[in-house]
């Protein structure tokens, strides 16, 4: 027990004591008592405030311990491990006595608690919080256990580990704790793998030239000999299926020879299998390989029955084309990055999820992929891509705002969903993904029976009805934050008729002025059937009705959906699941955002010269186009009569992207597919999108270690001399697709390498540039990671368990242990003074002030106490002289009112005494001349006046009631001014 | 002794709150009783939808979990309790006595079929099919039997609002329909009930009226305005017939039951929005017992509650 500091340097401040003495001379004016005391009340404030800052403690011992059991629950742990380790903390528990804390926490890839220490804890033996178990970080779980100890007690670690660790570092925190004074002991979870094959790895060439032969090589280990079957799958089709003999250990590799003749990339997955593996997650691995080859670009077209002329026209010019439907639009950043460009030809939004949209958005601006969107009826803002990843990919905006009329929609949803499974959390969502379709100018509202907007369910009689989400019903889209705020808040109920919300929306959408008016209706079908006039005369108004039958209970609830649709001339959907709806949605609500579509005849118009226009004179007329706007730094190559954007590009990020919102069939573009240059505008255009290819004299090797992906790029020139001193613009995108910086260092002669994150399972995508900008140089390249490390281990790694005991100077528990011993060293129970420290010397700068400013006579302190006191005491004797009870009072006023004033009042107050005494002699003088009589202003009579004076300033209250006369006021003045000009 | 200024405002208000909580809000009548709570258990409802008393003084329950439990109205003890056949649709909406021998018939509303129950749970009989013919049905929402019994009387909504008479045995007699997706004076017939005079009472939940029929299936006149002033309907869901030959009609948008003459003349009415006793949150079935007692189905707080004296307890005229 004893103080201690916990910042001893600021204790060296108090060389600045001194100062204070300094400070005092000041304090000339003061007699010699009080300029001690004040003195010696600031040299101890400043010695306070000095203590305070060095954070003085007093430590006492701590006796009452804390024991936290870390459990390891990852997915390493065999099951009756885990299941042992929670009936051991159970028997733990058992020996706690009163007045010890005991807590859990659960660990795998992340901590958590599952319960804090507290002396009451009681453990059933059921793990309650979950945490992921693909990885295993002990320090994580001991920092927090150590942040979560209370301070003032014995404190104890108890580990239950297997020692595979395989993210972040305990012999770091093992460490930590043993300075923190905290003990780590460990349990270990002891266990050998007897049936478990792995695949360590899949090599395979990362680039490779076609039609070369090239071989693959599987690594696999195995607890024990057995025998399984390997399958080798490429690009998702099965090339290898054969037995394969294993051996105890690591195995030599097996060898596939392969060879391939198309370019870009390609996938590579095999798996094994082995009856009675106790793994099966460290049963497969993946990796993929590229080919070079021609240009090849995947063109995706909605329109299929017209997509001959754009391919024949680009295979014309010696382009590579994969075809694509809108369902088989690519899932894997891999398979996109294996195409130098993308085309999206009339793709609604909906066929691609915003994941996808997401990947494809990377592939460009990472990756350095081109991207191509040609217009239709399903591109740009009319096919549903307003704020989207892939909007903000393209050199054109869908918001369009420089017209003069701005083409508007309308769209009214009215929501019935209450029958399936969350319908009131479905129903927000697929309104908001129709909303989020839609521009500032389209209109927008809801329509359900519930409470109304703002009334909740509280409303009062007939508060369910049908009712628009926000009043006055259809409103424009513009503070879209706001609307989707209010649609988090709807709460559509059950639906008994359809006619009323129906009426409704007619109403609200008759009277708007849109270019396209849209009701979706999505429902069970089971309200009441609505009438057909009702319905006739919507599509009369030039409303078009879609429906959506969801969960119907009856065949003749799904035939009045259907016939609705029918009459209102939309579309019908019967999605067999829930989760079909959103993407419903958005291809519904861009209907109303077929107003972008401009179909008249015109003639294309040059405007910025352009790479792709080069060469073209005369372009042929078109016949339609989808309506958009320019982005600041694109360039506008070619533009429409209207002057919208016909053909706009731009680089963006590492890729370039090309945006022609008129199309590439006979729909808008017959002249073109007849005009001579059509493949060769076309080719022009795909070829200046295209990534640029990557130079031969890099090798490239990405492969991973221990949660690093790690690159090794060899550059040589043609002449087989080293490339040094190259810098390197690079970057990963990782599973979850985030672009993560990567640095390229050169390490050796025309050698450079990189490392980046990689604990995640999926695929990971390099891109390198180097050069200048009019020619550079990209390398791309990418690996796999697929399976967690913690799958690895077959078994518990004892030694590394050992290692961690010895760092934490911790014990490797065995039978008898308890971990509510109070074996510990000792732990000090700082408790911190220096709040106390601060209030203390705050508490007296009021003194010092005090002392200051207040002038106490210790004659007139002892005669007011011994007044007091015969007060006090002579009160049944005599009551208090009401005249001398005035003349404390004001003696009292008389002394606070010197504490007010500054010296330099006190010089004025001076100067006016002056003035008065020469008045008042002036004035005696007179009356002596007058009445030859004394006078109570003359000195003599002034020792009789009634008031007595205090102080050597003080005036007394009778002298400046006989000033009164005018020419004593005159003076007063004077005197008031002289003071004045003194100060 | 004189009070100072705050004492004398804050001594009124204090006063007023004080007796502002003692009292029911106006309007809100306490029950005699409130049955069942929310849950699956024994005695329990979830969402109870159609109701009907016998003359033994016997309640029983259909609720959403598919079970239909009889309750002792006299002890509120919990006598039988049995599934349905199927319920994955959707459960029944309308259940009615036989005036007879007080066996439970059952529209189920979901399965397109009239159900037959004993009271002790057993499956007398069954008939109904699916379809828009003739005799066959989509969504039935109520049946009701002549006071003789020979004859039913069915109500559905589902390809067309249609009131359809069948025998006793489940022959089809006759019906009255509006024409498929067009409607002039029913929408969406909910509920039934059969007049001494023989007339049928039809609550319709789509037009908010009560339509009244002959024994011929013509419709004789109608009467009710949608809202939810007194005397105005909001979704009436269930229509009972009280022993004074008045009408008891419980509102699903209003979360009331009101009480009207069979002439439509509104009479009173019983219940507020709202979860405490004397306040219903949606309630769709209403039932009168032998001695006048009302029971109805507090749907969404997912209980009954019984009104003993409903000629006493309901507020009178049109004041809310």
């Amino acid at each position: 027990m004893a103080l201690h500091f916990a910042r001893p340097e600021y204790l060296l401040l108090l060389v600045l004591l001194p100062l204070a003495w300094l400070v005092a001379r000041r304090l000339r004016t003061l007699g010699a008592g009080r300029k001690t005391t004040i003195l010696a009340l600031r040299t101890l404030i400043l010695a306070l405030l000095v203590l305070a800052l060095a954070q003085l403690e007093w430590r006492s011992r701590a006796k009452d311990l804390t024991v936290y059991f870390l459990l390891d629950q990852s997915d390493s742990i065999p099951a009756e491990l885990a299941e042992r380790s929670t009936e051991l903390v159970q028997e733990f528990m058992q020996r706690k006595t009163p007045g010890d804390e005991a807590g859990i926490i659960v660990f795998g890839r992340e901590p958590s608690v599952e319960t804090y220490a507290s002396t009451t804890a009681e453990f059933d033996g059921k793990i309650n919080s979950t945490v992921q178990g693909v990885r295993t970080d002990i320090q994580q779980a001991v920092s927090l256990a150590l942040s979560a100890f209370p301070n003032d007690r014995l404190k104890r670690l108890v580990l239950f580990t297997d020692g595979n660790e395989n993210s972040g570092s305990s012999l770091e925190v093992a460490r930590l704790a043993r300075n923190s004074n905290v003990a780590l002991d460990l349990v270990p979870l002891r266990y050998d793998e007897r049936q478990d094959v792995q695949i360590d790895k899949l090599i395979v060439p990362q680039q490779i030239a076609a039609d070369t032969p090239f071989e693959i090589k599987a690594f696999l280990s195995s607890a024990t000999n057995t025998s399984g079957r390997l399958r080798l799958y490429r690009d998702g089709e099965l090339i290898v299926d054969q037995e394969v003999e294993v051996a105890a250990g690591r195995n030599p590799p097996l060898i596939i020879p392969q060879r391939l003749e198309e370019g870009g990339f390609h996938n590579y997955r095999a798996t094994f299998e082995v009856p009675g593996d106790s793994r099966t997650q460290n049963n497969r691995a993946e990796a993929f390989t590229h080919v070079k080859d021609e240009p090849r670009v995947l063109y995706v077209e909605g329109d299929q029955t017209n997509r001959n002329y754009l391919t024949a026209a680009l295979r014309a010019e010696k382009i590579q084309v994969d075809f694509a439907s809108a369902s088989e639009i690519p899932y894997s950043l891999s398979e996109i990055q294996s195409y130098d460009s993308i085309i999206l030809s009339n793709v609604h939004a909906s066929s691609m999820s915003r994941d996808q949209m997401k990947m494809f958005e990377r592939a460009v601006h990472d990756l350095g992929v081109g991207l191509v969107m040609i217009g239709g009826e399903d591109s740009f803002g009319a096919g549903g891509y307003q704020d989207t990843p892939i909007e903000d990919a393209l050199p054109v905006t869908m918001d369009v705002k420089q017209k003069k009329v701005l083409p508007n929609g309308a769209l009214a949803i009215i929501l019935h969903t209450a029958e399936i499974p969350q319908g009131n959390a479905w129903a927000r969502d697929i309104s908001i993904a129709a909303l989020d379709v839609l521009s500032a100018q389209d209109y927008f509202g809801l329509i359900y029976y519930g409470p109304k907007p703002g009334q909740g369910f509280g409303g009062g009689a007939g508060s369910i009805v049908e009712t628009w989400s926000w009043e006055p019903g259809m409103q424009q889209t513009g503070n879209k934050r706001e609307m989707r705020s209010i649609i988090r808040g709807i709460q559509p109920m059950d639906m008994q008729v359809f006619d009323p919300t129906m009426e409704i929306a007619y109403q609200g959408l008759k009277d708007i002025k849109a270019q396209a008016k849209h009701i979706i209706i999505i429902s069970d079908g089971d309200p009441a059937p609505p009438k057909q006039t009702l319905a006739n005369a919507i599509r009369d108004e030039g409303i078009t009705i879609s429906t959506v039958a969801i969960a119907p209970h009856h065949g003749q609830t799904v035939e009045t959906m259907e016939r609705l649709a029918y009459w209102g001339g939309g579309e019908f959907y019967y999605p067999k699941s829930a989760t079909e709806l959103p993407r419903i949605f958005i291809k519904e609500a861009s209907i109303v955002r077929r107003s972008l579509i401009y179909e008249e005849r015109f003639d294309p118009v040059y405007d910025a010269p352009s790479e792709i226009t080069a060469g073209f004179f005369d372009l042929p007329a078109l016949e339609g186009y989808v309506v958009t706007s320019d982005k600041e730094l694109a360039t506008i190559a070619l533009r429409s009569h209207k002057d919208d954007p016909l053909l706009a590009h731009w680089r963006y990020g590492l890729g370039k992207t090309v945006a022609f919102t008129s199309d590439a069939k006979n729909k808008w573009a017959s002249d073109w597919v007849q005009w001579t240059g059509f493949s060769k505008y076309w080719s022009q255009l795909v070829r200046w999108s295209m990534r640029e290819t990557s130079s031969s004299n890099f090798q490239v090797n990405t492969e991973l270690r221990g949660g690093k992906g790690i690159v090794t790029l060899d550059a040589v020139d043609i002449d087989g001399d080293f490339r040094n001193f190259l810098e390197f613009n690079a970057n990963v995108i990782g599973p979850d697709m985030e672009p993560q910086p990567l640095t390229v260092r050169q390490v050796a002669p025309g050698r450079y390498q990189g490392e980046f994150d990689a604990d995640e399972v999926g695929t990971y995508m390099l891109s390198m540039r180097t050069g200048e900008d009019e020619q550079p140089e990209l390398i791309t390249s990418g690996v796999s990671l697929s399976y967690s490390p913690e799958y690895q281990a077959v078994r518990s790694n004892d030694e590394f368990i050992d290692r961690i005991a010895k760092e934490s100077n911790g014990t490797v528990v065995g039978s008898g242990y308890n971990p509510f011993e109070r074996n510990l060293p000792p732990t000090e129970r700082p408790r911190p003074l220096w709040p106390w420290l601060l209030l203390a010397g705050l508490l007296l700068v009021p003194a010092d002030v005090f002392v200051r400013r207040v002038y106490l006579d210790w004659g007139d302190v002892a005669a007011g106490i011994r007044k007091y006191a015969g007060s006090v005491f002579g009160i049944f004797r005599k009551g208090p002289d009401v005249e001398q009870r005035s003349e404390s009072m004001g003696s009292l006023f008389a002394a606070k009112s010197r504490a007010k004033q500054t010296d330099e009042e006190r010089q004025a107050a001076a100067a006016q005494q002056q003035d008065r005494s020469a008045l008042r002699e002036r004035l005696a003088q007179q009356a002596q001349e007058k009445q030859g009589e004394p006078s109570v202003f003359t000195e003599e009579g002034r020792g009789q006046a009634p008031a007595r004076v205090q102080g050597k300033q003080t005036v007394s209250a009778s002298d400046a009631s006989e000033e009164k006369p005018s020419g004593g006021l005159a003076g007063l003045k004077k005197a008031k001014e002289r003071a004045r000009k003194k100060m | 002794m004189s009070l100072c200024l705050c004492g004398k405002i804050f001594l009124p208000i204090t006063f007023v709150l004080l007796l502002a909580g003692c009292s029911p809000q106006p309007g809100a009548t306490p029950p005699s009783a409130v049955l069942g709570h929310q849950g699956r258990a024994p005695g329990a409802f979830s969402k109870p939808r159609a109701i009907a008393i016998d003359g033994l003084n016997r309640l029983a329950v259909i609720d959403r979990t598919g079970r239909i439990q009889t309750f002792d109205l006299r002890t509120l003890a919990l006598l039988e309790e049995w599934e349905l056949p199927s319920y994955s649709n959707g459960t029944p909406t309308g259940m009615t006595l036989d005036p007879v021998d007080d066996t439970i018939w059952l529209a189920d509303t979901h399965y397109q079929r009239i159900l037959h129950y004993g009271w002790d749970g057993t499956l007398l009989g069954s008939f109904g099919e699916s379809g828009t013919g003739p005799g066959q049905m989509i969504f039935p929402t109520d049946v009701a039997l002549d006071p003789d019994g020979e004859t039913l009387w069915v109500v559905e909504y589902g390809h067309r609002a249609r009131l359809m008479q069948f025998t006793r045995g489940g022959d089809f007699v006759r019906e009255w329909t509006t024409e498929p997706y067009e409607y002039t004076d029913a929408q969406r017939p909910q509920a039934l009930a059969i007049g001494e005079d023989g007339l049928i009472y039809v609550a319709d939940a789509g037009v908010n009226r009560v339509l009244v029929f002959s024994r011929e299936g013509e419709l004789l006149r109608s009467w009710g305005e949608a809202g939810n002033a007194a005397g105005e309907l909001w979704f009436p869901y269930d229509i009972a017939l009280g022993p004074d030959r008045t009408l008891y009609i419980s509102e699903w948008g209003n979360s009331r039951v009101s009480h009207f003459t069979q002439e439509g003349e509104f009479l009173g009415f019983w219940g507020i929005p709202g979860h405490d006793p004397g306040m219903l949150w949606q309630p769709w079935g209403v039932a009168i017992g032998p001695g006048g007692q009302l029971a109805v189905a507090d749907t969404e707080n997912h209980r009954v509650q019984l009104i003993d004296r409903p000629e006493k307890d309901f507020t009178k005229g049109t004041q809310i």
